[in-house]
């Protein structure tokens, strides 16, 4: 319940547009019913009046039928619009609403979560929540509110029909797919397990392959995920048969309905006690009223696997941030970076969880401020964690981070983490870009209001050693790095890394492994240009290649 | 963008030929289910008609419904028949889309294997799994409903109007004529909208991926102080993808409203003709109202068809993503070979100027190295200096670009592949836990060893102390590195190996439980040919020899 509030809160932006929309919608369906009952009237009159040799005016019915046709077609076209326009609204808005939510817990409370999954259901529910608007708000609310249109003008006629279509109306659009869903509650989420179940064999099956096939297990696997393929498909039947037994429902709900009416109106009919024409009018207008009911079914269906994507994001973005900002943060090094900064570790303990072992046991440093410092070390020794502690994306358990310079000493947890980040630019052990331009990339680092600084770009290229890469480009800077930046090679990529790096004015960077994938010569430029670019800046490099440690007034080796 | 959309086009093509083909591989059943939803047709016909002439019956002859109760039968059994040859062309056609599916998805997991390690390791394993679950099931509307859905609507409008024409050749005209612009203006519209989509669909795609890709580089987000100008980002981009996308829908809606234009004013002519003629008496009531009722079905099964074009849409660019993954090159594989020779005793093994580069970097450039019978040689060198590799190439994983490997004096590559598998033994540097017990992890490699060999090779692997029942979550979840490591050891003692490849075996591990490791190890390689890699020249003690992998060749350690 408190999550379909929070849903609908999710429209209120664009609720002046919904109701356009659900009238369109009301407004087309009411021409259809209008159109097919007008005609039948309209036929059967004029047959009982040829019959009879009597006049009929047929102008203004005749004209009212080509009206309610256009008005059918042109309401349809016009409600699609609106609708799928709200739609589209609908969709800005959850998107920025869950983004804005999601960014403090990257990446501490994204990654225990199945690396590979999360994102894949995040997806998966974003796209969910995407058409809940359009395939569930809008049929729900425009069947209930046509029945208030269908109810009394079947009973002006005749009450009994009235209760008869209500009654049809209801067993066929909600009660029996109510009652299914009940049915198919089990298969169904036997299907959702199944298939995520699927999905994180096939995850083990591609990162396991090389062990598989050297230990002679792949077709053993395979075969276990045939059977569960095998057990999806069982699922698979069972929810069509049921679905199946829906539409059958919906079928003999609205047939039944028509002939229950003709049962009750004939004897009136024969009698004279009701108009002919009103009869056949009748008869048709029943069978057009189940138009409105029509999308239902798979809204009922549909409204668990939405409920619970909605609950999945929810649970997501309510799980509290790892690091909690200081209630009263530090001012110091708030807005203007104070430069040069040093840093000050003393044993500094860390562990991902408090029953795994620590990343980072009892490590002590000193960075003098505008010093050079290097590290090294075998990888997953906590180099890039205690990336990650600096950037406060973590909180350490024990120890001390002290910043220090211009004479003012904080402890890096007094900051708040915007203000902390603030301190460094980094380069990360596996930097990321987006499917975006070369300048797109660099531009998310340069500081607000110089997005477009060609002129700063074009010097963080040249001190990156990557001007002539990219001017060597079909279209230059405004040329599409790919997906992750999968267009790239090892190399440029790190070196792309390192120009966005630059243009991010702090005053400490540090750089995990600059020089990676780069040949020596182009190494030794890139880390002879960095020194030179960075005079006054605090600088760390981590790096497994001595040379580029060389210019390091110390070398500090980190060891498990 | 121009080559974008060129490799789309030709992706496009090929897609629908392939989703052609999987369509034909259960046509048996698809036939069935668009017979059954023919059927359900023909009784809705019958049931209108019956409907029009007790209407007839009551209207015009005033009879009692006691006199009719033999026409209300008959609709009652027609209701129920259609209801359930409805219910049972659903089951059919969704039949047909599980088979498919069922099909595809073995091919995609099957396709992991034949990729092979190397490639693997450049690709995401969750876009893997992507494929294999989530594209593939959205095949699924595809082939349930609109396939069985396009066979009917090019059946039924005809059964239609073969009724129809009979009763009143008119009204079937009109029938005819108004449906004669449907296909032409909805190829006008349509040809229209489609250029667009395509001009855009790029652009499209691009915007609603940003959404994701800011997901994904969150941290980097962050990192950068970009928050604020990301989320202003996203709206930009969704409000630029409303303005293009509504573009495109005002010009695609226009082909539906051609169908419910059509649709509405053919009713409409249909009643107002055939009320003249009524007025005149140049025609029945029975054959106006019957035919009144069935032209909205008339037009039913089209409008049905435009709401599950989107499904074709979908299935087509899914089809484009398993295409792609199921492109991937094979990793070649030497052929089972008859009489291939195989190995009994722990092998002598030489490299001959063995070469190897990923792409354009070399990583081996001229190795040469022999390792006797029994030997234990520990390969030490830079992280990146090309150790693993070696390992890869002796595994099979792939194949020297240059220079041999041979086995007791017989080329690597001619050797039986199963039987070299069956007599090496590999432990990663980060073996893979799989999800399940400890047992089964143990049993990997060897599904009908008994509880005395599994005992044993606990013991070996010095692993006795972890329980077999223990359950094992996704990436080792409930086992520390140091057991998942010894758990790996005694998948190896429960083969039969006669060479030992093992990489940093202790190089994650804790001081106790490289001890541990390290035993297990000598346990493990004493008798046999062993290959131990390390980046660390301490953990190379025991070793009969010590080799150095530098700037791609092998050579003593200085």
């Amino acid at each position: 319940m408190k999550s379909a509030r929070r849903l609908v809160s999710l429209l209120l932006p664009s609720w002046r547009m919904a109701l356009l929309g659900i009238f369109l919608s009301l407004f087309a369906l009411a021409a259809n019913m209008a159109l097919l009952a007008l005609s039948s009237w309209f036929i059967t009159s004029m047959a009982l009046a040829g019959a009879a040799g009597a006049f009929m005016d047929y102008t203004t019915p005749a004209a009212a039928i080509r009206a309610l046709a256009l008005a059918r077609a042109g309401g349809r076209y016009a409600e699609r619009l609106v609708n799928h326009d709200t739609t589209l609204r609908v969709l800005s808005t959850i998107r920025v609403w869950f983004f804005r939510r999601i960014e403090p817990l990257a990446p501490a409370r994204l990654q225990g979560l199945r690396s590979g999954d999360l994102l894949g259901r995040i997806r998966t529910d974003v796209d969910t929540l995407d058409d809940f608007y359009i395939r569930g708000v809008v049929p729900s609310i425009v069947a209930v509110l046509a029945l208030g249109l269908i109810m009394p003008f079947l009973a002006r006629f005749d009450l009994r029909i009235a209760v008869i279509d209500a009654a049809a109306l209801a067993c066929g659009g909600a009660l029996l797919p109510l009652f299914l869903r009940r049915l198919s509650n089990a298969p169904g989420s036997d299907r959702v397990a199944l298939s995520s179940d699927l999905r994180a064999s096939v995850v083990e099956h591609a990162q396991g392959m090389a062990e598989l096939i050297a230990l002679e297990a792949v077709q053993v696997r395979e075969q276990d995920m045939g059977l569960t393929v095998r057990e999806l498909g069982i699922r698979e039947r069972r929810l069509a048969t049921l679905q199946g037994a829906g539409d059958a429902g919906l079928i003999a709900a609205s047939s039944l309905a028509v002939w229950a009416a003709v049962l009750v109106l004939a004897p009136r009919a024969a009698s004279g006690s009701m108009p002919g024409a009103e009869m056949a009018m009748l008869a048709v207008f029943v069978l057009a009223t189940f138009e409105a009911v029509m999308p239902l079914p798979p809204v009922i269906q549909r409204a668990g696997e939405l409920a619970a994507a909605a609950r999945r994001l929810f649970e997501l973005i309510d799980t509290p941030a790892t690091v909690k900002d200081p209630e009263s943060p530090s001012p110091a090094f708030g807005s203007e970076p104070v430069e040069p900064l040093g840093l000050v570790i003393r044993d500094l303990r860390f562990r991902y969880a408090s029953d795994s072992p620590w990343v980072i046991d009892r490590l002590s440093l000193d960075v003098p401020a505008g010093g050079r410092v290097g590290i090294s070390g075998p990888s997953g020794v906590g180099k890039s964690t205690l990336v990650n502690l600096l950037l406060r994306f973590w909180d350490y358990e024990q120890g001390t981070i002290t910043v220090a310079g211009a004479g003012k000493e904080v402890e890096l947890r007094s900051l708040r983490g915007e203000d902390a980040r603030r301190l460094f630019a980094v380069v990360p052990q596996s930097p990321f870009f987006f499917h975006a331009s070369v300048r797109e990339n660099l531009s998310m680092a340069l500081p607000e209001g110089r997005e477009g600084d060609a002129e700063a770009m074009r010097s963080a290229l040249e001190t990156a050693q990557l001007a002539p890469f990219v001017a060597a480009l079909p279209e230059g800077v405004e040329t599409t790095v790919g997906e992750k930046g999968h267009e790239l090679s090892a190399g440029e990529a790190r070196r792309l890394a390192v120009a966005r790096t630059l243009l991010k004015e702090a005053p400490i960077y540090i750089l995990d492994e600059p020089t990676e994938g780069l040949d020596e010569k182009t190494a030794d430029s890139l880390m002879a240009a960095l020194n030179a670019r960075l005079r006054g800046k605090t600088l760390i490099v981590i790096s497994h290649r001595d040379r580029d440690l060389s210019f390091a007034e110390k070398v500090v080796r980190l060891d498990g | 963008m121009l080559t974008m959309t060129g490799t789309t086009q030709t992706y496009t093509a090929d897609s629908t030929r392939w989703l052609r083909q999987l369509a034909l591989s259960v046509r048996g059943r698809l036939a069935a289910a668009v017979a059954l939803g023919e059927l359900a047709g023909i009784l809705l016909v019958l049931q209108t008609g019956l409907l029009a002439r007790v209407a007839d019956e009551v209207i015009f002859r005033r009879s009692a419904v006691s006199a009719l109760l033999s026409l209300f039968a008959g609709a009652l059994g027609a209701v129920i028949l259609r209801a359930a040859a409805a219910a049972a062309a659903r089951r059919t056609a969704s039949a047909c889309a599980s088979k498919v599916k069922a099909h595809v998805r073995a091919e995609c997991i099957a396709h992991v294997a034949r990729i092979g390690p190397l490639a693997l390791s450049g690709m995401r394993a969750g876009e893997i799994a992507h494929v294999s679950v989530d594209a593939v099931e959205a095949l699924d509307a595809y082939f349930s409903r609109y396939l069985p859905q396009r066979s009917i609507a090019s059946l039924l409008p005809f059964t239609i109007l073969a009724v129809v024409f009979p009763l009143d050749w008119i009204s079937g005209l009109v029938l005819v004529l108004t449906a004669v612009f449907l296909p032409v203006s909805m190829i006008v519209i349509g040809d229209q909208a489609h250029e667009r989509n395509q001009r855009l669909w790029g652009r499209l795609a691009l915007m609603s991926g940003r959404f994701l890709d800011v997901l994904q580089g969150l941290s980097t987000v962050r990192m950068f102080d970009a928050v604020r100008r990301e989320t202003a980002e996203i709206e930009r981009a969704s409000r630029e993808h409303r303005t293009l996308t509504m573009s495109v829908l005002r010009l695609a809606f226009l082909s539906s409203f051609m169908l419910e234009l059509i649709s509405a004013v053919s009713i409409a002519i249909v009643a107002v003709i055939s009320g003249f003629r009524l007025l005149h008496g140049t025609m029945a009531f029975n054959p106006a109202y019957f035919i009144l009722l069935v032209a909205p079905e008339y037009f039913l099964t089209l409008r049905m068809l435009g709401t599950l074009h989107h499904s074709r849409m979908e299935a087509i660019s899914a089809a484009e993503q398993i295409q792609e993954f199921l492109g991937r090159p094979v990793l070649e594989e030497s052929a089972a070979r008859v009489n291939a020779p195989c190995v009994m005793r722990p092998p002598v093994i030489t490299f001959h100027g063995v070469s190897f580069s990923y792409g354009a970097a070399p990583v081996l450039s001229g190795v040469t190295l022999e390792i006797d019978s029994c030997e234990r040689v520990a390969l030490i060198g830079a992280s990146g200096a090309g150790k693993s590799t070696l390992l890869a190439l002796l595994n099979r994983f792939a194949r020297p670009q240059q220079g041999t490997i041979e086995i007791d004096g017989v080329p690597l590559a001619a050797l039986d592949l199963a039987g070299w598998r069956r007599v090496v033994a590999w432990l990663p540097q980060r073996p893979t836990m799989f999800h399940g017990s400890v047992r089964d992890n143990v049993t990997l490699g060897r599904r009908d060893a008994s509880k005395d060999e599994i005992r044993r090779a606990m013991s070996l692997a010095r692993a006795e102390g972890i329980p077999l029942d223990t359950p094992v979550g996704e990436s080792g979840l409930g086992l520390s590195t140091g057991e998942a490591q010894r758990v790996a050891l005694a998948r190896l003692f429960l083969r039969t190996p006669l060479l030992v490849l093992l990489d940093e075996p202790t190089a994650h591990l804790d001081a106790e439980n490289a001890a541990l490791v390290s035993e297990g190890i000598q346990e493990l390689s004493s008798g046999r040919t062993t290959l131990l890699v390390t980046h660390r020249a301490e953990s190379a003690a025991g070793m009969d020899r010590i080799v150095e992998i530098k700037d791609g060749k092998a050579g003593p350690v200085r």
